[in-house]
């Protein structure tokens, strides 16, 4: 025997004694059994309590959630007891969902969170059971009686942890609630999750400050006015030197008739602000009658990640913002989460908005009867009927250089039903857009694995292994088709899906919808040019005004 | 029986203790349960994983072209860097197959000094190597995708703050 | 011990109903408990549905499967997104009568062809549609093929369901296929809760416990009708007396496995109120299924809204008055 081989056997012992849960030494127990593990990388950091103070939560403190103690208030049971009682007497879905699932396994392999990471935590119903279990537990006659052996349990510090751990792996995507026979919606639950866990000031930094930051200044980055108003001049000033086209959008300005509301990263943040390039030489294309409002500078809203509270608090600003500066109605830019609440919430929460009209599209003088209560239209709805109506001068050829692909956001086709008005708009603009497997597009799409508030830097492991699915569809695309943009109506997406593209499918590149909308715009007095918006190469030449009047002096000579 | 001829006939055997051996990798809770059953072939990222080994098998019979083994070293080593493993047990892949194939050998009849074994060895030996260069590649590529992220996400801001804020200058 | 647990339950139920049966005790299993389990069965049943309707709705959050209706030149999928109370009934009748939710199921498998090589497809997976949908209708066929035994006369579409279930009259008495096909569904529902190990992780005792209990019933039914036959119209009229409030007034030495059977139905009616079972009233009431996908065109009212104190425009403006006017925003006060 080699005189190295017991110092390596024990080199081996001790790097496996290191990180038990990764030494394939599989425990005994069931899953109730298994605490959760917090370790760098598999957990948001805890929300800090500048945030909490920011939106009057309770229990600000500082906290850690890799360490045994999370100083959680005394009462921090009773609060949780009580808490989940009012949500089950105020929401029937939650009540509903509690009770009626037969496990059935429908759900299991739909999320990406159980595709990525094998977790069998993160199938739905397991993310379910882990409060269905306390529900038996602590409400139900049935479950106090039959404890473990009826699936039941009470509340313990321990699970408080799992849900930390796992109702922050769940990105709200709602696809498992496609295939569910009873429609348990693993979204909801999810929401109730984090709303209980802000009541013993259990929350992550990266959704509350965000939130808390919307709350003061309008948008998420906590941009104040003067900052928000010049990151947009510097985007029309890039537009300007792309395209030749000077445009000036106004601020706050009352008795327009259309109020623009996008996510605040269109404003600021790559690719994002390519998109809202797309708006500002739409808008200019058909001599839009708009304005940007400063103090509702955000589309997006945290509070769908945290509680109804607060999502109602920050949407309000939108309505109240329409009232003040008098406009006709709102048109919403491309975001995924901000439409969940527009769509599904707004009206509920703010309205009714009698201050404000039916939209109707000046330019067609469409009536946009879908959003008759809301006053709210999306801008997919609104560009797709233009370019019905061929009120648009597109040419699609500007796009050749982009092989495209879309990826359907979570919540514009789960949660509004919004599938074609994006795709007939790609037709129009692109020549070349194919669609990925038909089983995770449309109601069925993957997530991107960061929604629902989870896009934040220290989670990157777990945000790539969750993006997963969708990347492996994407990568199919690539190879066949030769796709190498991802177009999406989504900021969030718009962020994530680079990351993900970045390290799974290098040579994707990602884009929002109206991006390549405002590419193919044929503008008036536009400049002749060879790049897009991005300044990257085109496959055609554009030939502006300068170019033309070249022409027509050159035929006038012959 | 040369070694050759042992990769090939055993291929089958010598590839299933393999992937069972990277399966072993993945977290407690992931792989008891999925291991049960052919299901993490079926998984998206197990399939990645368990193709992207048959991949390296196969190219490793064949010969020794870094050209091909470094995109399939590059495909399962993409997935293993992300799965909150120590770097030690990411690239611990390479080392299962040395020991499996050292043990098929040995029962057939092979020389633990066997020139052609030894010279496997070291094909391996030069595959972890290369490994390593990818595992930090990847490594580097997350926290270069953090950073990124944060410049992406105020990308119009920083140029902002260059050009001395622009309009704001009089403030 | 989770699979264990609830069949020796099953087991010793009906054993112990067998032998009371056949010391004595068939008032007790014939009229006692029959009476008892109807009682809880539809205070339970009524109490359970009672305490989701009393529950609001705070939100109208459907989960939409199909284009909604948007602008009058793209189609709308009525069924998957429906915009009008029809288009909801139909798409709840189609989730409740062929479980149009489970027939979307997919698998990730591997699928080879010749040009690409093996990949990784999400391919349609209808085995659990289509197990789940013979239990159900088989355990509903045999329900109202009971129904013989309920009223007189005998209601006239008993005896054309009869006609078709017994259409392969192998047997005598005339083979039932719904027999058949009820425990075919029950093996298979079983079956996959012990080979999927997704399923497998995520089963309790009680998702065995109705599996054995209906089960057992249909086998002890089946003893009934085939092996162990017992006098059909004694049990009928033993049926007629409970139903008339009037029991005890027939014979009541019918045979130990229909009390047998009646006892494991009893507990079955007992179990149902309190259990998973309830899916079957609850699938009527899932918010994500039977909302309109209309609520930016109608007002959904929330009943409790809450009152929240807004970070008003006045207060943004009074924060950054000096900044605004700087940059040339207009301002509401000078």
């Amino acid at each position: 025997m080699s005189k190295y081989v017991p110092k390596m056997a024990e080199m081996a012992a001790l790097m496996n004694g290191q990180q038990s849960l990764l030494t394939g030494k599989a425990p005994a127990s069931g899953w109730l059994e298994t605490p959760p593990e917090f370790r760098p990388g598999n957990y948001c950091y805890s929300a800090k309590p500048e945030a909490l103070n920011g939106l009057g939560l309770p229990h600000p403190r500082e906290w850690d959630p890799a360490e045994a103690d999370w100083k959680l208030p005394e009462n921090w049971m009773q609060l949780m007891r009580d808490g989940m009682k009012a949500r089950l007497e105020k929401n029937r879905a939650f009540k509903l969902f509690m009770d009626v699932c037969v496990r059935c396994g429908a759900c299991a392999d739909k999320c990406h969170f159980f595709l990525g990471t094998g977790d069998p935590k993160n199938m739905p119903v397991m993310r379910a059971e882990l409060m269905r279990s306390i529900y038996r537990g602590e409400f139900t006659t049935a479950g106090k009686i039959l404890g473990k052996l009826g699936g039941a349990r009470k509340f313990t510090e321990d699970a408080v942890k799992e849900w930390y751990m796992y109702y922050y792996q769940c990105t709200e995507c709602r696809r498992c609630s496609v295939f569910c026979p009873y429609g348990i919606d693993t979204a909801e639950i999810t929401m109730m999750a984090r709303e209980m866990l802000h009541l013993i000031g259990v929350n992550i930094n990266w959704i509350l400050k965000p939130a808390s930051d919307c709350n003061r200044t309008g948008n998420h980055l906590g941009l104040e006015p003067h900052a928000f108003v010049s990151s947009v001049n510097s985007i029309c000033e890039d537009l300007e030197d792309v395209t030749g086209i000077a445009i000036e959008p106004s601020f706050n300005r009352k008795g327009a008739e259309v109020l623009f509301i996008t996510p605040s990263a269109d404003a600021f943040a790559v690719p994002g602000m390519y998109t809202m390039m797309g708006y500002l030489l739409l808008f200019e294309h058909i001599g839009l009658d708009y304005t940007i409002s400063t103090y509702a500078s955000e589309g997006g809203n945290f509070g769908l990640f945290s509680s109804n509270e607060i999502m109602k608090k920050l949407n309000a600003k939108m309505y109240h913002e329409a009232e003040r500066l008098k406009v006709k109605w709102i048109l919403g830019g491309e975001c995924g989460h901000m439409w969940r609440v527009v769509h599904q919430y707004m009206g509920t929460m703010n309205g009714p908005a009698d201050f404000l009209e039916v939209p109707k599209s000046p330019i067609t003088g469409t009536v946009f009867h879908n959003a008759k209560a809301t006053k709210m239209v999306h801008i997919a709805e609104f560009t797709a009927d233009l370019i019905r109506h061929k009120k648009l001068k597109l040419d699609p050829s500007r796009n050749n250089h982009r092989n495209v692909t879309f990826h359907d956001s979570c919540n514009t086709s789960r949660g509004m039903g919004m599938i074609e008005e994006p795709r007939y708009i790609l037709n129009a603009v692109t020549n070349n857009f194919h669609e990925m497997d038909e089983n995770c597009i449309k109601e069925k799409t993957f997530c991107c694995g960061s929604g629902s508030g989870l896009n934040t830097e220290e989670y990157m492991d777990i945000r790539m292994r969750g993006g997963f699915p969708r990347a492996s569809a994407v990568k199919e695309v690539k190879e066949k088709k030769g796709v190498n943009m991802l177009t999406a109506i989504c900021a969030i997406d718009r962020v994530a899906l680079t990351a993900s593209m970045n390290y799974w499918v290098p040579g994707v590149g990602v884009s929002g919808l109206h991006e390549l909308v405002g590419n193919a715009l044929v503008m008036e007095g536009e400049k002749s040019r060879t790049e897009d918006l991005r300044e990257e190469d085109m496959d055609v030449e554009v030939k502006g005004a300068d170019a033309q009047a070249a022409e027509k002096e050159e035929e006038k000579d012959v | 029986m040369d070694l050759e001829t042992l990769l090939r006939e055993q291929q089958d055997s010598i590839l299933e203790a393999w992937l069972n051996a990277v399966f072993e990798l993945y977290p407690v809770e992931a792989w008891r349960f999925l291991k049960s059953s052919r299901d993490f072939y079926q998984n998206p990222l197990g399939h990645t994983l368990a193709s992207g080994l048959r991949g390296l098998y196969a190219e490793l019979l064949e010969g020794t072209d870094a050209n091909k083994l470094a995109p399939l070293l590059d495909q399962v080593i993409r997935v293993l860097a992300v799965q909150e493993l120590l770097p030690s047990q990411a690239l611990n892949f390479l080392f299962y197959l040395k020991r499996i194939v050292r043990t098929q050998a040995e029962k057939q009849g092979l020389s633990p000094q066997d020139p052609e074994l030894l010279g496997f060895d070291n094909v391996v030996d030069q595959l972890l190597r290369l490994s390593f260069d990818i595992y930090v590649k990847c490594r580097e590529r997350i926290f270069q995708l953090k950073v990124e992220e944060q410049t992406l996400q105020t990308e119009k801001l920083i140029q902002l703050a260059n050009s001395g804020f622009g309009a704001l200058r009089k403030l | 011990m989770r699979i264990l647990l609830p069949f020796v339950t099953t087991l010793v139920l009906g054993a112990a109903a067998y032998f009371f049966a056949q010391a004595g005790a068939q008032w007790f299993l014939g009229v006692l408990l029959p009476y008892l389990a109807f009682v809880v069965f539809v205070v339970g049943f009524s109490a359970k549905i009672l305490s989701w309707a009393k529950v609001p709705v705070p939100f109208r959050i459907q989960t939409t499967c199909g284009q909604a209706k948007s602008l009058d030149w793209i189609k709308a999928n009525e069924l998957e997104s429906p915009h009008t109370k029809l288009g909801v009934v139909v798409r709840m009748a189609l989730e409740v009568l062929v479980f149009r939710s489970l027939f979307r199921n997919t698998w990730t498998t591997l699928k080879r062809d010749e040009k690409n090589g093996p990949r990784l497809v999400h391919e349609s997976d209808k085995s659990l549609w289509l197990f789940g949908l013979l239990f159900h209708w088989s355990f509903l066929l045999i329900f109202v093929r009971h129904y013989r035994f309920f009223l007189e006369p005998v209601p006239f579409f008993v005896p054309i369901l009869e006609r078709f279930d017994g259409l392969f009259q192998i047997t005598l008495p005339t083979f039932y296929l719904t027999d058949l096909l009820i425990l075919l569904g029950i093996t298979a529902l079983f079956l996959r809760r012990l080979v999927d190990p997704k399923v497998k992780a995520i089963s309790l005792p009680a998702d065995f416990f109705p599996l054995f209990l209906i089960g057992a019933i249909a086998c002890t039914g089946i003893a009934m009708r085939y092996v162990h036959k017992v006098d059909i119209t004694k049990v009928k009229a033993h049926i007629q007396g409970l139903m008339a409030f009037n029991p005890g007034a027939t014979d009541l030495e019918i045979g130990a496995i229909f009390y047998a059977h009646l006892a494991l139905v009893s507990v079955l009616a007992m179990y149902f109120p309190f259990s998973k079972l309830m899916h079957m009233g609850g699938v009527f009431f899932s918010p994500t299924r039977n909302q309109t996908n209309d609520s930016r065109e109608v007002r959904h009212l929330n009943p409790w809204n809450p009152k929240m104190k807004i970070r008003t425009y006045a207060e943004y403006e009074d924060e950054f008055r000096t900044k605004m006017k700087s940059a040339g925003l207009p301002l509401d006060q000078e």
